[in-house]
């Protein structure tokens, strides 16, 4: 993933999952689970996920003033919860898609797990 | 290597459409020679391993294909088995009502509520379907059956399809100790064992009479390899059996009609999805949820008058969490609850509209144009309202909801539900809607103005190509569709003349 497109992620995925705002140490396992679920994407679902996140990024000057990397993330959150009001229906849906990326990547991680009392695999063998 | 690829017959699709009709095959006529193509890996249980973002592989798209407009999202296999590897193992029997307009009004006349009950008896016997002993209810079942009964509403337990099931729970994620009775434990180790040849990662392109022009990819890390180096290939047969499942089949169709001269306007038509929520409630005390067998019971209480089913199900962190609406601090305090959710799954039956379709893109890759119904949206609207009554019958707490101006509802608002869920409050572009039972798209039928395939499955206008999977159904079969995918594949295999070389 480049770079970029990788810091716009993370940084959409703050705003879906606080806890990766808040703690360093989760950032490096959600990406690496986003990366293999991206990455594993059929090349149009993975070209419209950039070109979404180019739209982000891009609608941000337009309605910020400011590149998406450089907001706050109160003002970040603020942004993103008006572009899940917008009058796009199809770009309120790419939204509400990438979330379920950025959720099962989040909760992919195994330090997390412990937070929600979920045990992991059962298969003796696999553990 | 070159090899000899011609074949007595090729069957696309090793899912329980294609894995049944080549058993049946096989038993009528041992000594034709057979291959059998995979877009997906080469997979069995070892290479399960219940983890949740691994298991994503299995699916189409990581599980991610999504309708053009967004709105809803349709899980399918892209692995050996298609979607029997990780189905959950529930056999329902198509309901009589359905199989009276198939046989009324698309002329399926050999579905005779005789040979239907032979057919099924002798197939539910092969995967050994049984209901599963009430002992096995883990407490997110329990609690459904308390908070239907509370309420008046029947349950019935459903049928699956297990043998020596160790009730681990993880069957969506690939059943890893074999005991789901899919494709890729009873027929495809079966028609190996008669001589199949099995291609894996192999994309169909198209098909022409006889032929079959596909690409071969490498395996995927730590699957198994074909015999076969990758490549673009013709394979050449005197039947093309298309059982690639309802995203593919009428795809293939579709980016084949130049050479197959079909003019067809019916083809990808009258697709449905059975669109489905899966929606959780909160209750006060620990609830074993995702341990234990995930589905024991059911109610059709609403099938005829609303339109729904109601299921028991529960997933893993991640889909529970996508399936919850919302996101930041509000969402993981949600999530926190995780162990005291107890969950049901909503499958609202939409009727085959002309206008639903699988179509292709300029690249000829399949497109899922569907629009949700009005019919479907209120029936979805009217099984959240029944279902958040099961929930707080049962004892929960909250209840979070796709449809409604409130989140979570609480119990005080019970009486309130009309207020707070309704078609208004129902953002598509907002709801995790999903879809795992595509169906349509290549219907049977009489002839060539109402249907793709004649009632032998042979497609329309063509001398070799027949479709055997789902996309065969004239309408929603409106339960889950395994067993009647079977149904059929066993009648379209019985109904075909093949000479062996």
């Amino acid at each position: 993933m480049e770079p970029n497109f990788k810091e716009n992620i993370l940084l959409f995925a703050e705003i879906i999952v606080p806890e990766l705002h808040k703690k360093a140490s989760l950032k490096y396992a959600f990406i690496k689970n986003f990366k293999q679920l991206f990455l594993g994407l059929e090349k149009d679902s993975a070209s419209k996920i950039k070109l979404l996140v180019n739209v982000i990024a891009k609608l941000s000057i337009v309605y910020n003033f400011k590149p998406f990397k450089e907001l706050s993330f109160e003002n970040r959150k603020k942004y993103i919860d008006k572009l899940f009001h917008f009058p796009v229906g199809k770009l309120v849906g790419g939204l509400t898609g990438l979330r379920s990326l950025v959720l099962i990547s989040y909760y992919g991680i195994e330090d997390v797990w412990p937070t929600i009392n979920y045990e992991g695999p059962i298969n003796a063998q696999l553990k | 290597m070159m090899e000899d690829l011609n074949f007595d017959v090729i069957v696309v699709g090793s899912g329980v459409g294609g894995a049944t009709f080549t058993d049946y095959l096989t038993r009528k006529s041992p000594y034709l020679k057979i291959a059998m193509l995979e877009s997906g890996p080469y997979r069995t249980k070892k290479h399960f391993n219940q983890r949740e973002i691994d298991m994503t592989a299995l699916y189409f798209n990581r599980g991610a294909v999504l309708t053009k407009n967004l709105q809803l999202g349709v899980a399918a296999g892209n692995t050996l088995g298609g979607s029997s590897a990780m189905y959950t193992g529930v056999s329902f029997r198509p309901p009589k009502n359905v199989l009276a307009n198939w046989r009324e009004n698309y002329g399926l006349t050999f579905l005779t509520d005789e040979y239907v009950s032979s057919a099924l008896d002798e197939i539910e016997k092969d995967i050994s379907v049984h209901e599963l002993p009430e002992s096995w209810d883990n407490q997110n079942n329990q609690l459904f059956k308390k908070g239907a009964a509370k309420l008046g509403i029947p349950i019935k337990r459903l049928k699956i399809n297990t043998k020596n099931c160790k009730q681990q729970g993880f069957c969506n994620l690939g059943c890893t100790t074999g005991a789901k009775q899919g494709a890729l434990e009873v027929q495809i180790p079966r028609i190996i064992k008669r001589g199949v040849k099995l291609f894996c990662n192999t994309k169909v392109v198209s098909v022409e009479e006889n032929k079959v022009n596909v690409i071969i990819n490498d395996a995927p890390d730590g699957t198994v390899s074909n015999e076969i180096d990758s490549g673009v290939y013709q394979f050449k047969a005197k039947k093309i059996i298309l059982a690639a499942g309802v995203l593919n089949t009428p795809a293939i169709l579709l980016r084949s009609a130049k050479y197959l001269g079909l003019k067809n306007k019916n083809i990808g038509r009258y697709l449905t999805l059975h669109p489905a929520f899966n929606i959780n409630g909160i209750h006060p005390e620990i609830v074993s949820n995702y341990r234990g067998f995930p589905k024991t019971v059911y109610t059709d209480y609403f099938s005829e008058t609303e339109n729904f089913y109601l299921e028991t199900s529960f997933y893993f962190p991640g889909v529970t969490a996508k399936n919850n609406i919302g996101y930041g601090e509000s969402h993981l305090e949600i999530m926190k609850n995780y162990d005291k959710m107890m969950s049901i799954l909503i499958l609202a039956h939409d009727k085959a509209e002309y206008h639903n379709r699988i179509t292709i893109d300029k690249k000829g890759n399949t497109i899922v144009d569907y629009t949700i119904s009005k019919q479907s949206k209120k029936a979805l609207v009217k099984a959240l309202k029944e279902a958040t009554k099961i929930f707080f019958a049962a004892g929960c707490d909250k209840v979070l909801l796709p449809a409604s101006n409130k989140n979570p509802l609480l119990k005080d608002d019970i009486d309130k539900l009309d207020t707070f869920i309704s078609k208004k409050h129902l953002n598509l572009y907002k709801t995790p809607l999903s879809s795992a039972h595509p169906q349509g798209g290549s219907r049977m039928g009489t002839n060539s103005t109402i249907a793709v395939c004649d009632i032998n499955g042979k497609v329309y206008g063509t001398n070799s190509i027949y479709v055997c999977d789902a996309s065969l159904f004239p309408t929603s079969v409106q339960v889950n569709p395994y067993e009647t995918i079977m149904l059929l594949s066993k009648w379209v295999a019985e109904s075909i003349e093949i000479q062996p070389n």
